[in-house]
């Protein structure tokens, strides 16, 4: 898909607009109770917006590049609201290639049974089942699972791995929110199936898995790395007001060491991203490998760097007026979703091997 | 308590029965009244950080764990700076916002404690001492950080350019204090406060002061409550002092002594924060243990994977590390600081015991709260005290302080790792590790302060024994 910048960049400043205008005032809210997200209606501004199109092929903007592009700059306001987005355009991916008819779709992702889950086989075995047409079985932490459905369930049925899409109703469906260390706008829960029918159900194999954490790998990598990457900023700017011994924070090397090291880390992870989302475009044989690289180098420096920033603010870093430690529970949230960097990498591994 | 109980706490607690009793003592205390609740008092103060733990300290109180420190002349526990690391590492592991609770008042009876402070002793700290056997905690805090001035208020050469905001000014009787005083735990809920302050804007470090503050005094107040990322159960406090007048027997030492007594305090603090840090990451790694021997994966558990072994063996290496290094800080500080100080115990204490009825006639009390009375205490510490041992001492402390808390840091990582998606649950603590830790690396002076004082205190003179 060709890219005409300046239209993506007037895209990308609509997106900033709807950001500063419809989301900042509820961001703080949001972090304290994610309950609140039903108030501003977060998929309807976002799909307003145009965001939730990316992934439809029809924007001209659907390529990797772009949609990372896209979540970094709704995660420089809240990573939580950039994870959002990321897990609805992921989803409506895999609906489609799955071969649903969803446009648009935000369906919740139940991927993880209660217990590890193994990709090395080529048939993945889930302890929820799909027999006589109804699924059966507890997911575990299901993002946007609080949210209500549809969720797009993996199961294992007679012939091998399927998702089924399941719509929800509260006499087969049993939703329990879990609390978050932070991107609390994902509204994590449990989600119990229990003899739930299906309204489509596809075939899928274990590459659909893996095609849905390289997407998701990217896109959180993003938001994780946005959101440290306006910490430091903010950072920066508190280390020129702020004086100590004598002299502005800034001018110590400490400080200076600790902004420039971790900005360094940040705009590589972030080129990382970069470059892994132009080989998933162009469909390269390492694409989806380089993906789960990426995200675990993008993990790491937006862990130290929220870290980091903190330290910088000190004691006042680790208030909650300041905004830089939400950031910092941000990006550590999202350093294990889909999935951490150590099974991410394992997982790099195998598919080069 | 078992070999593998103790495993990891070396020579040290080998050495003392006393140690061990009291890590016995944490230990039930923790399964009883910290692991049971922690959770909840944690969600609870998200949105309520007013909320104040009380129960639980109540219950310290049957433990003695209010009254640990005092010495036992006094009636307290008389538990050195390792011990109470011990005991903080065990109840950390647990929660370290309620840990800390505990811990903050640590801080404060240390500075009426290691000032010598003998007017204090017999009313402030006997109240403490009597209280506890009624079950009721007399909570103390300790104010220095400054709303523009944290790093700064920590050491003697940054005091000199510091902006502050909070001084103390002599009049008759006493002193009047002004100004603010922020990130104070437990602050809002401490029965006494020491605070410490300039009474002169132009020579902060040379008028350096330490005020007892009881709660409720005119002028002063603790209402705002800040809202933390971790360690919620222990409340960060904003003290306002407006014309509150202390009178001069709640005067700590003397005028300008403070930076000195500053000195001591931090060297017997530190090691205690170093201790909360590694009992945060033992708290972590224990849980990222169970964890992964109760995960199913595939025909077996979590715990058979390769890398997760090597992950565990790091984070128990880690903590075994951390505590090392405050327990050889804590070590220290007991020996060559403490003994020193203390003297002879089999030969003072029964004396002072048996002279505490006189201590507290009026006369006597009129006697150590007068300002000869205290400068000759603050004399008598500085004669007791061999400054390179002082400075070696902090030094340690410093070092410890920010290994630990870095090392911990890396350990609670470590964990949310391992757990995966699951470690950002707020039901597999894990999180709540890692939110806490991350005080560890900013309270008692940032990691980079730590940082400096080691290199002045320790490398820059070139002592490295």
């Amino acid at each position: 898909m060709t890219k005409d910048r300046d239209y993506f960049g007037i895209f990308l400043n609509s997106v900033d607009r709807m950001a500063r205008k419809d989301l900042v005032p509820f961001i703080p809210e949001i972090d304290l109770d994610p309950g609140g997200l039903e108030k501003i209606d977060l998929f309807r501004r976002l799909k307003d917006v145009g965001i939730l199109g990316l992934s439809d092929g029809e924007s001209g903007f659907s390529d990797m590049e772009s949609i990372a592009q896209a979540v970094w700059k709704l995660s420089e306001y809240c990573a939580g609201i950039g994870a959002f987005a990321s897990y609805c355009l992921a989803s409506d991916m895999l609906l489609k290639n799955a071969g649903f008819d969803a446009p648009g779709r935000r369906a919740c992702l139940c991927i993880f049974d209660d217990e590890e889950l193994d990709l090395s086989p080529r048939v993945i075995e889930f302890r929820t089942r799909l027999r006589d047409g109804l699924v059966t079985g507890r997911k575990k932490s299901v993002v946007l699972g609080g949210l209500g459905g549809p969720y797009a369930v993996f199961a294992s049925g007679c012939d091998g791995t399927v998702l089924c899409l399941v719509e929800h109703d509260p006499s087969t469906v049993v939703v329990e929110e879990v609390g978050l260390l932070g991107a609390r706008a994902l509204r994590v829960a449990d989600v119990a199936f229990v003899n739930a029918r299906p309204v489509a159900i596809e075939p899928v194999n274990r590459d659909s898995l893996i095609f849905i954490f390289s997407v998701l790998s990217l896109l959180t990598g993003a938001c994780a790395c946005a959101t440290s990457a306006k910490a430091l900023d903010t950072a920066r700017e508190y280390a020129r007001e702020r004086y100590q011994g004598g002299r502005m924070i800034e001018d110590h090397d400490a400080i200076k060491l600790l902004i420039e090291t971790n900005r360094a880390a940040i705009q590589s992870a972030w080129k990382g991203v970069l470059d892994s989302a132009a080989g998933f475009d162009q469909g390269s044989t390492d694409g989806i490998a380089s993906c789960f690289r990426a995200k675990a180098a993008a993990s790491r420096a937006a862990v130290n760097a929220g870290l980091d920033a903190i330290q910088v603010y000190g004691g006042y870093g680790y208030m909650r007026d300041y905004g830089v430690e939400k950031r910092f529970r941000d990006a550590a949230a999202l350093s294990v979703l889909p999935l951490d960097s150590t099974r991410l990498l394992l997982l790099s591994s195998m598919l080069a091997g | 308590m078992t070999a593998s109980e103790t495993f990891g706490y070396g020579k040290y607690l080998e050495l003392n029965d006393r140690t061990l009793l009291l890590l016995r003592t944490a230990r039930e205390f923790r399964s009883r009244f910290i692991d049971p609740h922690a959770h909840a008092v944690d969600r609870k103060m998200l949105h309520d950080p007013h909320y104040h733990a009380h129960d639980i300290m109540a219950r310290g109180c049957e433990y003695g764990l209010m009254s640990m420190p005092v010495p036992s002349f006094l009636g307290g526990g008389d538990a050195g700076i390792m011990d109470c690391a011990v005991v903080l590492e065990e109840l950390c592991a647990g929660c370290a916002g309620i840990a800390n609770l505990f811990g903050a008042h640590y801080l404060g009876l240390s500075c009426v404690l290691l000032g010598l402070s003998f007017h204090q002793f017999d009313t402030v700290i006997r109240e403490v001492v009597e209280k506890e056997k009624k079950g009721e905690p007399v909570v103390f805090a300790a104010a220095v950080t400054e709303p523009m001035a944290g790093t700064d208020v920590e050491d003697e050469d940054f005091l000199r350019t510091a902006r502050l905001t909070c001084f103390a000014k002599k009049v008759p009787g006493g002193y009047v204090l002004n100004g603010t005083k922020v990130f104070i735990s437990n602050g809002s809920v401490a029965k006494y406060t020491a605070v410490c302050c300039a009474t002169s804007s132009r020579y902060p470090a040379q008028t350096w002061s330490a005020f007892l503050v009881p709660a409720g005094t005119k002028g002063f107040s603790a209402d705002k409550v800040e809202l933390k990322m971790g360690m919620r159960a222990c409340h960060a406090a904003m003290l306002v002092f407006e014309d509150c007048f202390i009178p001069d027997s709640f005067e700590m030492g003397v005028t300008g002594s403070s930076t000195y007594l500053t000195e001591v305090v931090l060297a017997a603090s530190r090691a205690p924060v170093a201790a909360i840090a590694t009992g945060i990451a033992r708290g972590a790694y224990e849980r990222t243990l169970d964890y992964c021997r109760n995960r199913r994966c595939g025909n077996g558990r979590l715990i058979e994977r390769q890398w997760v072994q090597m992950a565990l063996a790091d984070m128990f290496s880690m903590v075994q590390a951390a505590r090392n290094t405050y327990l050889h800080a804590g070590y220290l500080f007991d020996k060559e600081i403490m003994g020193p100080l203390m003297g002879n115990r089999a030969l003072q204490d029964p004396m002072l015991k048996a002279f505490a009825p006189l201590r507290r006639t009026p006369p006597a009390l009129k006697l150590t709260a007068s300002p000869a009375f205290r400068r000759a205490t603050v004399d008598f510490i500085r004669q007791k005290l061999d400054d390179d041992v002082k400075d070696m001492s902090l030094a340690l402390s410093s070092m410890s302080k920010f290994t630990c808390s870095d090392l911990a840091v890396n350990v609670c990582l470590k964990a949310l790792e391992i757990l995966g998606p699951a470690g950002a649950e707020e039901r597999n603590f894990v999180e709540k590790s890692l939110r806490d830790v991350k005080l560890a690396q900013i309270y008692e002076g940032t990691n980079q302060l730590n940082r400096h004082v080691l290199y002045k205190k320790h490398i820059r003179g070139g002592i490295h024994d």
